[in-house]
């Protein structure tokens, strides 16, 4: 059995599970462009709003922490990053290297901004089931006829739900190589190789699997229509989200 | 009446490798048919041919009266497949959106799938489960809901391939018990499988390919003693001069 992504659909009946996924891409968008536009004030507010919401969906901070490490380090890197390079009044310097005060408020700025959107997006795929959201890609891509929406779709719904398949294999292959001492093999390259290799091998006869399998259930263009619920609840929410990605970005 | 018929079928692989030589054979309505033979003995290649994922170089495929060839999607309707493996054909996020994705891909009436999906999980024992993530079920779980995801397309033949495939006893015992189920309520079953102890007291026909070919056909009895010369284990109780005993006894 395997575990559970902290970014994973969670069972629930919540407002925000009910809300019409249109609606949550839409304010999920809107959101994300405010962050991108806000100074600190607003980012003070939305991530009163994101604290909020991440109560609300019960994940554990601790998890997320853990989940994003990676990620949190490469943040700090483009804050040091931009502390170094960014002209300024200098806070303090070695050697070659000095840290400017604007430097630092400006890197700190883009990081937080960018762990807002995170948490934002967090938010979204705790609570609406990847199909929800397939579909609602599917309606935004409907005017475009070059596209093809369906395909889009189902390429989304397909890439969540192998995520942790490809995740379980590349920890089986990774115990399997460390059962065998790899790591005693200190080059990164060749320890990238033995793992990259098989691992992307699987997963192209893993997909040539689920090309039949899905075949074998007759997958083709038309498929059932979605079933829109867009209730009074929603617009309300709508028009919420306008007022405050327009509060977050003037702020 | 036969529900699948087999014409003098032959396959041969692109890299020009024999799969299936030229076979024939009835699979009549509502019997249990265990396919048996050693790796590579062309088992899922014989089944991938019966609802037109493999089309034949020579020979027919009938299913229902109707030529595979002449309209695969009705011959997937009828032949229901379960595979092998289970993590590379679950493909919904949920357990509801799994067995939903066969009937929404006939574009039923959304008020009919949920009636199927319903039904299908219902008669699987997977109910309570339907807003869990398919990827965190057990082995015996998940095969439940590949068998699921097939019944809620409505199907008169059920496939397995390996069905008892990385399955603990308890695992093998509650599919097994499913399947005879699915049997006394009138769908047609063909297993195919390397290790007949599992099943074969269910069946009520076996046939055995080896390398491409049938080679032998007929009542399991009359066929059990000999299988090892096929490369198949032959179950224990007949060693001792035993009958084969069910495993849900």
């Amino acid at each position: 059995m395997a575990e559970l992504s902290v970014f994973a659909y969670r069972q629930g009946n919540s407002a925000a599970h009910r809300l019409d996924p249109r609606i949550k891409l839409i304010s999920i968008s809107l959101l994300s462009a405010a962050i991108l536009a806000a100074q600190a004030a607003g980012l003070f507010v939305a991530t009163g709003l994101i604290i909020g919401a991440t109560i609300y969906c019960r994940v554990s901070l601790r998890q997320i922490g853990h989940e994003l490490r990676w990620l949190l380090f490469m943040l700090a890197a483009v804050w040091g990053i931009r502390a170094l390079v960014t002209p300024g009044e200098t806070l303090f310097s070695w050697s070659v290297f000095s840290v400017s005060r604007t430097g630092v408020l400006t890197g700190a700025i883009i990081c937080w901004r960018w762990v807002i959107i995170i948490f934002l997006g967090l938010t979204v795929s705790v609570t609406t089931r990847t199909e929800d959201i397939r579909a609602a890609v599917e309606w935004f891509l409907r005017p475009f006829p070059w596209l093809s929406p369906h395909r889009i779709g189902t390429m989304i719904g397909l890439l969540v739900r192998f995520i942790p398949v490809i995740l379980t294999h590349a920890r089986e292959m990774g115990a399997a190589q460390r059962a065998r001492c790899v790591e005693n093999r200190k080059n990164p390259i060749y320890r990238l190789r033995v793992l990259g290799l098989p691992l992307l091998r699987r997963t192209f006869v893993t997909a040539d699997h689920l090309t039949i399998a899905m075949e074998a259930r007759c997958y083709g263009q038309g498929r059932t229509a979605y079933a829109w619920h867009f209730g009074r609840e929603d617009g309300i929410v709508l028009v919420g989200m306008v007022l405050l990605s327009s509060v977050i970005s003037f702020c | 009446m036969n529900i699948i018929e087999i014409k003098n079928i032959t396959h041969r692989f692109a890299n020009g490798r024999s799969g299936l030589n030229n076979i024939s054979m009835d699979i009549a309505r509502g019997q249990f048919v265990v396919l048996a033979g050693a790796n590579g003995s062309g088992k899922t290649t014989l089944l991938r041919h019966f609802n037109g994922l493999m089309t034949p170089q020579q020979g027919v495929i009938i299913v229902d009266g109707v030529n595979v060839a002449d309209d695969p999607v009705r011959a997937r309707r009828t032949i229901g497949m379960v595979f092998q493996d289970t993590d590379t054909q679950i493909v919904g996020e949920t357990v509801y959106d799994e067995v939903a994705f066969g009937p929404e891909n006939l574009c039923w009436p959304r008020s009919v799938v949920n009636k199927a999906v319903q039904t299908a999980l219902d008669q699987m024992g997977l109910v309570h489960l339907s807003d869990q993530s398919p990827h965190l079920l057990s082995g015996g779980e998940r095969r439940r809901l590949t068998i699921a995801g097939i019944l809620a397309m409505n199907p008169s033949v059920l496939v397995f391939d390996e069905p008892f495939a990385n399955l603990d006893y308890p695992g093998v015992r509650d599919v097994l018990r499913r399947i005879v189920a699915l049997h006394q309520e009138g769908h047609t079953i063909v297993i195919a499988a390397h290790d007949l102890e599992k099943v074969i007291a269910h069946a009520q026909r076996l046939i055995i390919l080896s390398k491409g070919c049938v080679a032998a056909d007929g009542a399991p009895n009359e066929l059990l003693p000999s299988v090892e010369d096929f490369d198949i284990r032959r179950p224990i109780e007949l060693s001792f001069g035993h009958a084969v005993q069910s495993w849900l006894n």
